[in-house]
């Protein structure tokens, strides 16, 4: 004897189904939120790493001041380089203006945070942060 | 106290006349030989599924529409077997009629099985035998004298195991259909299931590899601490990037004799000597905007925001 009607294990099949249709759906939005998630991560990371090893490395940015400082077009030049924990101050005095344009142009050129700069007839120092 | 249910079983020979109006706990309903066919048949086959296959045939000589019919068997001998045909939507039709909760009947029995012990017997006014082949059939009342009233027994009779393979429901599709659409929507699921599965394992690896990112990276460990930390650099990138973009705008033009230039927190000082003030002014204002222009003898004195 069967007294239980198929029309309600029918019902409640389709329940199931429309439950785990549901739970698909909110699966499969937090699987594009986590694609999304690692793509912005990884652009993000990218970003961060290219800015830590380019602008903000404090030994890269000594090495670039040091490799400037010593080129050999400006070893003739009086170069003054202090060093200070967050700060290099550089100052080059000249009297030849295409070694001042050549040097303001190397430093221009380079990846480096300027915090002052001040560019006279015969002399440029600036701030630049480490 | 007792384990097992001490609620009343009451039992009912159901024909078409029958009439109740107390119902108490759990029903037995016997069934009048009214609401079904029963034959003997000798087939040569060794179970009762087998038999229960061919049945149709058999009766089509004596039922014109089959099609609504359910089928039964029950194996006698070798090769013989008792056959039962009925109409499903009949019997539950009748017990609906009654108003017999569906919850309360237990089982539902052919009286062909159960009223073996007498040979004959009234019920609901009509009379019951059972023929020289062990059938039992209704019969005209006047066609026997002095019958038991059952009744009055009925309570004494000691029920079979050969219950109706009944569906206790209206049917609106037939058993196959249902098949069919519990298999289509099994296999919905299932798929929503695998899915599901194969969705979060991917959803546990893109993590992995989002850790693993940030560990690789130097990342710092919250997402806010890193964006502030990206937004503080490209600020700063952004910064620079105008200095030069103003120093070589500001150098482009080589009409003007430039004495110095200045760059302290996002102002640009330029000094400029014997130079027309409206001309630099102009060609300044076309990319900044200029705080101030002072003119001192010889010496043009501009501050612009870059």
């Amino acid at each position: 004897m069967n007294k239980l009607n198929p029309l309600y294990i029918l019902g409640l099949i389709i329940t199931i189904f429309i439950v785990s249709f549901s739970l698909l759906s909110n699966e499969k939005e937090a699987y594009k939120n986590s694609v999304k998630s690692y793509e912005n991560i990884k652009t993000k990371s990218k970003d961060f790493k290219e800015y830590k090893q380019t602008w903000f490395d404090k030994n890269k940015v000594k090495r670039k001041v040091d490799n400037i400082v010593k080129n050999s077009t400006f070893r003739k030049e009086k170069i003054l380089k202090i060093e200070k924990s967050n700060i290099i101050r550089l100052k080059i005095e000249s009297g030849n203006p295409r070694v001042l344009n050549k040097f303001l142009n190397r430093i221009l050129n380079e990846k480096l945070i300027l915090k002052k700069l001040d560019v006279q007839k015969r002399s440029i120092s600036m701030e630049i942060g480490i | 106290m007792t384990l097992v249910s001490s609620k009343e079983t009451q039992k009912i020979f159901l024909t078409t006349k029958t009439k109740i109006s107390n119902i108490v706990g759990s029903l037995e309903i016997i069934i009048s030989p009214e609401y079904y066919w029963v034959r003997k048949f000798e087939i040569p086959v060794k179970t009762e599924t087998q038999a229960r296959h061919v049945l149709p045939t058999l009766f089509e000589d004596i039922i014109d529409d089959s099609s609504s019919l359910t089928y039964q068997v029950i194996k006698l001998e070798e090769n013989i077997f008792l056959c039962f045909a009925y109409n499903n939507k009949k019997i539950y039709e009748a017990i609906k009629s009654l108003n017999i909760p569906i919850s309360n009947i237990s089982s539902i029995y052919f009286a062909q099985n159960e009223c073996q012990n007498f040979k004959s017997f009234k019920v609901d006014e009509s009379k019951y035998m059972y023929t020289s082949e062990g059938i039992l059939v209704k019969v005209p009342n006047n066609l026997l004298d002095e019958v038991i009233d059952l009744k009055k027994v009925i309570g004494n009779i000691k029920l079979s195991t050969h219950k109706l393979q009944i569906k206790l429901y209206n049917d609106v599709l037939s058993t196959k259909y249902y098949y069919w659409i519990f298999l289509f929507f099994g296999l919905l699921i299932l798929m929503n299931i695998i899915k599901y599965i194969d969705f979060s394992s991917e959803i546990t690896k893109n993590e992995m590899a989002i850790e693993k990112l940030k560990v690789s990276s130097k990342l710092p460990s919250s997402m806010i601490q890193t964006n502030a930390i990206i937004e503080k650099y490209e600020k700063s990138i952004d910064k620079e990037n105008k200095k030069r973009n103003a120093i070589s705008y500001v150098l482009s033009n080589r009409n003007f004799d430039l004495k110095s230039l200045n760059i302290e927190d996002n102002i640009l000082t330029l000094e400029y000597l014997s130079v027309n003030k409206n001309k630099v002014d102009k060609f300044l204002s076309k990319k900044y905007k200029i705080l101030s222009s002072i003119e001192n003898s010889f010496a043009l004195k501009v501050r612009i925001k870059l």
